[in-house]
């Protein structure tokens, strides 16, 4: 597909360009790390960040949404809104997280509308990663680095210019209506391309998952051990990119109400406590056997796919230091 | 330090070998570097893990109530397990509160004090600096817990006088530049909970944001929502919260929740006489009330 080539310089001219196209939504620094915000020309875009801080679900399926609202009169379905919108410099880990919801909230059977919406009217310009951080190991997962598939454009950020490529027809087509702004890429910057790649994946642990064991070993005992110091809060699933479990309920106001969409985590005791007060997974160790054996176990089953992307904000953000990739060793071994 | 860590090493050991404790609650190193987390002690072999550093931020007093959860049929002669736990001053602090609110029982628990030189946190968010002793440590009065049952000696970080200067300057501010701070504030909250699970005095078997029949505060996560969550954990640390800052510590998203306990901990000081954790004997503030006690808070929030 097309290789196209930016100096630095000429950033605002492609953020005109994407501004053109819709809402442009990209990473900022801010004190508490890069988030997503909707940016304007004059906007500082954070290009150096290993991962943003929010997983990018939240922009397609946000952590509450109405689905339906309801009164005396019945109840009416809530109507489908998205934005066209832009999402540059995205992370190629956060991109295959969106390839894997999308089984999940668009299959042959059901479509989500909201979900489907978001994602009809979403581009993708993904950027590669060049300093993976130590907890990253999309590349053991088969995907790495610089992964294309599911963004429309990938874009290597270089020491002075960029290098994008067309990835989907839509990126073919944004290439085109913009090549003026872009000038050819030269062979030194499909070697620096080709060089940041590898470099990047040398620098990432390796990480195996012994799916076969997994399924096979169930002990409880071992289970609580290795959850013995979990706190049952959600941060590894709220900030997971593919945990993607969610909760209805209705919120009543006088005669009206509206029916919400929200997040929830297996990780929270409530998550599978019955009407009766039973609680199927009370323990610890049952409730973070959920959570491996759904992205390890069931959703390849399911989807032959692991439902996880290496992108370790849950390592990171987890406040006992729970480590994913040790919980798998540990209960494998 | 190595050295401290030896002779922690070894009272734990000498406890096992004497047969008077079943877990010990303490830290190992964690998975990243420069990090430690907790760390379960159930046998000989596993004191070799334990570790004594400057990561040890954690408050492991959090553990405690589920441990000493009564099984709904306990069999017959049930004993609560008896627990050590590794404490620095915060940690200590907040032993001594569930002790006293009932929720560990003080026969069954022994407290093995360090000298505390003031712990840092991993790195989550750009702004923590590694190299930073945590805010928390820095304000601490009390880095050893003085009332343990077991002290390891050794050198620690000296007292601070809680200044409390940035809870001065916050509330020299006005109300409505209070509230868009606070608001600010709690905006970047994603509800994950994190907060209220790290600390150990948010021990309730149902919390009040978790009900649903009546539901007190929407799952939706709104903002109004996120800030009745947030209002009422601290309202319900009022005389209680020991500062520890395990909160913060767990937040993800680097909510500065230090400045808002920290007021509640300055006026149960100041309107009630109560520094909750260091004395075994002090009613807490909200568990008791004198004929003399501050109203002021309610009729006149700005007087003292």
């Amino acid at each position: 597909m097309t290789q196209v080539a930016l100096n630095s310089t000429n950033m605002k001219k492609l953020i005109a360009a994407m501004l053109k196209e819709g809402v442009v939504r990209a990473p900022v620094e801010t004190e508490d790390g890069a988030i997503f915000a909707a940016i304007t020309e004059k906007s500082a875009i954070a290009f150096d960040y290993a991962n943003v801080k929010l997983p990018l679900k939240r922009e397609f399926f946000p952590q509450r949404e109405t689905v339906s609202r309801f009164g005396v009169d019945g109840m009416v379905e809530e109507k489908t809104g998205a934005k066209k919108t832009v999402l540059f410099a995205v992370r190629p880990c956060d991109v295959q997280s969106i390839l894997y919801l999308d089984k999940v909230f668009i299959d042959d059977k059901y479509q989500d509308p909201y979900y489907q919406s978001r994602r009809d009217k979403t581009f993708i310009i993904a950027l590669a990663c060049s300093s993976p951080a130590s907890t990253c190991f999309c590349e053991s997962l088969g995907q790495g680095p610089a992964r294309k598939s599911g963004s429309d454009v990938m874009a290597y950020k270089l020491s002075d210019s960029f290098v994008f490529e067309a990835v989907s027809e839509k990126g073919e087509a944004f290439i085109k209506k913009n090549k003026s702004i872009f000038r050819a890429v030269m062979p030194k910057e499909l070697q620096a391309v080709a060089k940041q790649e590898a470099d990047a994946i040398k620098k990432m642990p390796r990480f195996e998952v012994n799916i076969g064991a997994l399924r096979q070993k169930n002990d409880p005992a071992l289970w609580n051990s290795v959850a013995e110091t979990c706190l049952s809060c959600g941060a590894c699933t709220f900030l997971c990119p593919t945990c993607h479990c969610f909760d209805l309920f209705d919120e009543k106001h006088g005669d009206e109400g509206r029916r919400i969409r929200v997040h929830d985590a297996c990780m929270f005791e409530q998550f599978t406590k019955e009407a009766s007060g039973h609680n199927p997974r009370a323990q610890k160790g049952d409730r973070m056997r959920q959570r491996i054996m759904h992205k390890f176990s069931y959703a390849p089953e399911n989807f032959r796919l692991m439902f996880c992307v290496g992108c370790g904000r849950c390592i990171v953000n987890c406040p006992s230091n729970i480590d994913l990739r040790e919980t798998i060793a540990k209960v494998t071994a | 330090m190595q050295t401290i860590e030896k002779k922690m090493r070894e009272t734990v050991k000498g406890l096992f070998k004497d047969n008077k404790i079943d877990i010990v609650i303490g830290f190992q190193n964690g998975s990243l570097p420069k990090t430690a987390r907790p760390y379960f002690v159930r046998s000989q072999e596993d004191i070799e893990n334990l570790v004594w550093n400057e990561y040890c931020t954690a408050n492991l007093a959090t553990f405690l109530p589920k441990l000493f959860e009564r099984p709904s049929r306990p069999k017959e002669g049930y004993k609560p397990p008896r627990i050590g736990v590794i404490v620095k001053g915060c940690d200590g602090r907040s032993v001594a509160g569930l002790i006293k609110e009932n929720q560990a029982p003080k026969d069954s628990v022994i407290t093995i004090a360090m000298p505390c030189s003031g712990m840092k946190s991993s790195a989550k968010n750009k702004k923590d600096k590694k190299t930073e002793v945590n805010r928390a440590c820095v304000e601490c009065a009390s880095p050893v817990h003085e009332a343990a049952d077991i002290i390891i000696s050794g050198e620690s970080r000296k007292p601070a006088k809680a200044s409390y200067a940035r809870i001065k300057a916050f509330e020299a501010k006005s109300p409505e530049q209070r509230w868009k701070a606070f608001v600010e504030e709690i905006s970047k909250c994603i509800r994950c909970n994190a907060c209220r699970q790290a600390c150990p005095n948010c021990y309730c078997k149902v919390c009040f944001t978790d009900q649903r029949k009546p539901s007190w505060v929407s799952p939706a996560a709104q903002l109004s929502d996120t800030i009745v969550f947030h209002l009422g954990r601290m309202f319900h640390q009022a005389g209680r919260c020991v500062e520890c800052d395990a909160c913060v510590n767990a937040c993800p998203m680097g909510i500065d929740l230090r400045l808002f306990t920290q007021k509640l901990a300055l006026d149960s000081r100041d309107l009630f006489g109560c520094v909750p954790g260091i004395s075994g004997d002090e009613v807490p503030a909200m568990q008791t009330f004198k004929q003399d006690d501050s109203e002021c808070f309610i009729t006149d929030p700005e007087e003292k």
